[in-house]
């Protein structure tokens, strides 16, 4: 290996490039951990690297073109090159002491630009490990692969459309049939059941939502009695405040908020399970075993959830109407008495009722919302993320489409 | 500091989980410019001894050099000057699922260097046609095969020309083709590059391929500390059973 004095070399050469001055660049003090010796650690290289750009000729020298330097090199050369017609362009490299794999790239990528635009260019008197390590680090010309050009906006809502009537529809019908099949399959059918699942999944998406349904729901029956408070009082009409926070309550507002906070908390949590399921390949585990992931994994959720979501509902419609006494009895002065007198002349069979079977849809829409996100997961731990998020926003859209079809089919 | 130099020294390493002890007075080197494969059956603590190595467990009882260095006594600076000597490859790759291969590869000179984008680029895809994973700069991780996952990730990892590469168990779910490619590459990286190598390894064919120096764990505790040819020609029950049996091969 050829090796200089590098200070004498430094002093030798005149850069013809702008100033006319020797260039230095790199760190010239040593930023690594000091060994026990004292001695820089590892094979970090600070060392400053020299270059001067002549008549055609880079040329480069001192202890290393590394990592650390080579951007600040790279720019210059550029910079030099591209208001110079060559023919040839030597890049002497015979008093460079080493190089690593940026050094490497910065040279090889110099040496392309040039043949690209039909320069010739020369590596001269390389030493032997700064040669090993450019052919080491040369990159294949046939390997380059070409970036994928990203479609533009109208293509992408385009195939977003397409994607989401020929895939997403499809699968979720899919998904939802085989839900329903195995859901009425398993009904009579106790020996396919794992034992305890279905309690357990009540409990998870029932019982221990409670208290975040009931507390919602109370504060949002007070809200509603509170802000049609001041306007029935406008035409003294407060008594009707019973009809208005009753009726709204049992028929809209205690299944809607049950199935949004459900949505949210257990939805989300579905989605989450299964989709990690897949990423891990449990589902394919389960698969290989001679279980139907829906049927394992899924039916017994839809069962937890049809036997809870109506009392969830109940509870919900108990505590707003709650909210809405509260509200009736400081703002109107209409004392609990009268207010549940009135409330029976008020509600209607069909009202409950109402309620009972929108909360029964939400609870379907919401766990076949969950699974089919989960099932749809393909991007490792991001696309559980994407596909929890999924099932939440679309869980609560399609129940308030379904409330929408029930409203208009029911009044 | 030449050739042969310490560059890793563990010194009565204790770990546990809970009441279990998994590592029981831990001690070996590893030296400049060899490749030193740490071997044991499941369980033996390979993955624990790493992840002390990387200082991602905080020891109760013992000390790991690095570079001379006790690194639970280095400041943070230190600990990130420190990581980007290091290049590590995971066992399931652990690459970024919502980045590109190329994104991934490019994260550590983006981050530290004053490279331009195109010549990170360049660089990016050198390394990439280094593991012959050239094809595979714009997919992402999830659309990777277990065997391109792992030449993307050992991509990564000499990115920035580490003198230190640690790898956990590279040869896991990769065919015996794959696997001795993987074990040229590395060896490769070693000699023309004079990587220190520290690979934890089920594999009793990348022992014969390209150690240099063997440590056997068993039970959490170094049986055998020695060259190749030492461990191979070794009278150790364990360690005659454990070749005997060919883990992993």
């Amino acid at each position: 290996m050829k090796n200089s004095n590098l200070e004498n070399k430094g002093q030798d050469y005149q850069p013809c490039y702008d100033s006319g001055r020797s260039k230095e660049y790199g760190r010239d003090q040593n930023v690594g951990l000091e060994v026990g010796s004292g001695q820089p650690l590892g094979h970090r290289n600070t060392d400053t690297v020299n270059y001067s750009f002549d008549d055609s000729v880079i040329r480069i020298w001192g202890p290393a073109l590394t990592k650390d330097n080579c951007g600040s090199f790279v720019r210059e050369a550029f910079a030099y090159i591209a208001g110079r017609k060559l023919t040839q362009l030597t890049i002497d490299i015979s008093d460079l002491n080493d190089i690593d794999s940026a050094g490497c790239t910065a040279i090889n990528y110099i040496r392309r630009q040039l043949e690209n635009r039909s320069d010739r260019v020369v590596i001269s008197g390389a030493p032997e490990v700064v040669e090993q390590k450019l052919r080491l680090f040369a990159i294949s010309q046939d390997k380059q692969p070409q970036p994928i050009e990203k479609p533009g906006f109208m293509h992408r809502t385009g195939n977003r459309m397409f994607e989401l009537v020929t895939t997403h529809i499809r699968s979720f019908i899919s998904v939802s049939s085989e839900l329903f099949y195995w859901s009425m399959a398993d009904l009579f059918n106790k020996k396919h059941r794992r034992k305890g699942s279905v309690v357990n999944q009540a409990v998870l998406i029932g019982v221990n939502a409670v208290p975040i349904v009931g507390v919602m729901a109370f504060i949002i029956g007070l809200v509603l009695a509170l802000q049609s408070a001041s306007q029935l009082r406008n035409f003294g009409a407060n008594i009707f405040i019973v009809d208005l926070t009753v009726i709204a309550m049992m028929a809209e507002m205690g299944p809607l908020i049950t199935a949004i906070m459900v949505a949210g908390r257990s939805g989300s949590a579905i989605a989450a399970e299964i989709a990690t399921m897949k990423v891990t390949n449990e589902l394919d585990a389960l698969q290989t075993m001679g279980f139907n992931p829906i049927r394992f994994a899924v039916v017994p959720k839809i069962y937890g959830s049809l036997i809870t979501m109506p009392f969830l509902t109940t509870i919900a419609n108990v505590c707003g109407i709650i909210g809405g006494v509260v509200a009736a009895y400081l703002y109107l002065d209409i004392s609990p008495e009268v207010f549940f007198n009135r409330m029976h002349g008020a509600i209607y069979q069909k009202d409950i009722l109402t309620g009972i079977i929108k909360s029964l849809v939400f609870g379907c829409i919401v766990v076949t919302t969950g699974a089919y996100f989960g099932f749809q997961v393909d991007k490792g731990a991001e696309g559980v993320g994407r596909s929890t998020t999924g099932s939440v926003v679309t869980a609560i859209a399609l129940v308030i489409v379904a409330d929408l079809i029930l409203g208009l089919t029911f009044y | 500091m030449s050739e042969g130099d310490e560059i890793i020294s563990v010194r009565g390493l204790n770990a546990s989980f809970g009441d279990r002890q998994v590592l029981h007075e831990v001690s070996f080197s590893i030296r400049r410019g060899e490749i030193t494969l740490i071997i044991g059956g499941s369980g033996s603590g390979k993955t624990t001894v790493l992840k002390h190595l990387l200082h991602l467990y905080e020891p109760p009882k013992g000390t790991v050099y690095i570079f001379g260095k006790d690194i639970a006594e280095i400041s943070e600076d230190e600990q990130t000057e420190l990581y980007l000597q290091m290049g590590v490859i995971y066992q399931n790759g652990a690459l970024l699922n919502s980045m590109t291969v190329m994104e991934n590869i490019a994260l550590l000179p983006q981050q530290y260097t004053d490279m331009p984008e195109e010549l990170i680029q360049e660089m990016v895809l050198m390394k990439l046609g280094l593991v012959n994973l050239s094809d595979a700069a714009w997919l992402y991780p999830s659309e990777l095969s277990g065997g391109m996952l792992k030449r993307a990730a050992l991509a990564r990892a000499i990115i920035m020309d580490p003198p230190l590469l640690f790898c956990d168990e590279p040869g896991s779910g990769l065919d015996p083709v794959s696997l001795a490619a993987l074990d040229g590459l590395i060896l490769e990286l070693k000699e023309k590059l004079g990587m220190t190598v520290v690979m934890i390894t089920h594999e009793v064919s990348s022992i014969s391929r390209i150690a240099d120096k063997v440590v056997f764990l068993h039970e959490g505790r170094v049986l055998f500390e020695g060259s190749r040819d030492e461990a191979m020609n070794s009278e150790l029950p364990q360690l005659r059973d454990y070749f005997a049996k060919g883990h992993g091969s």
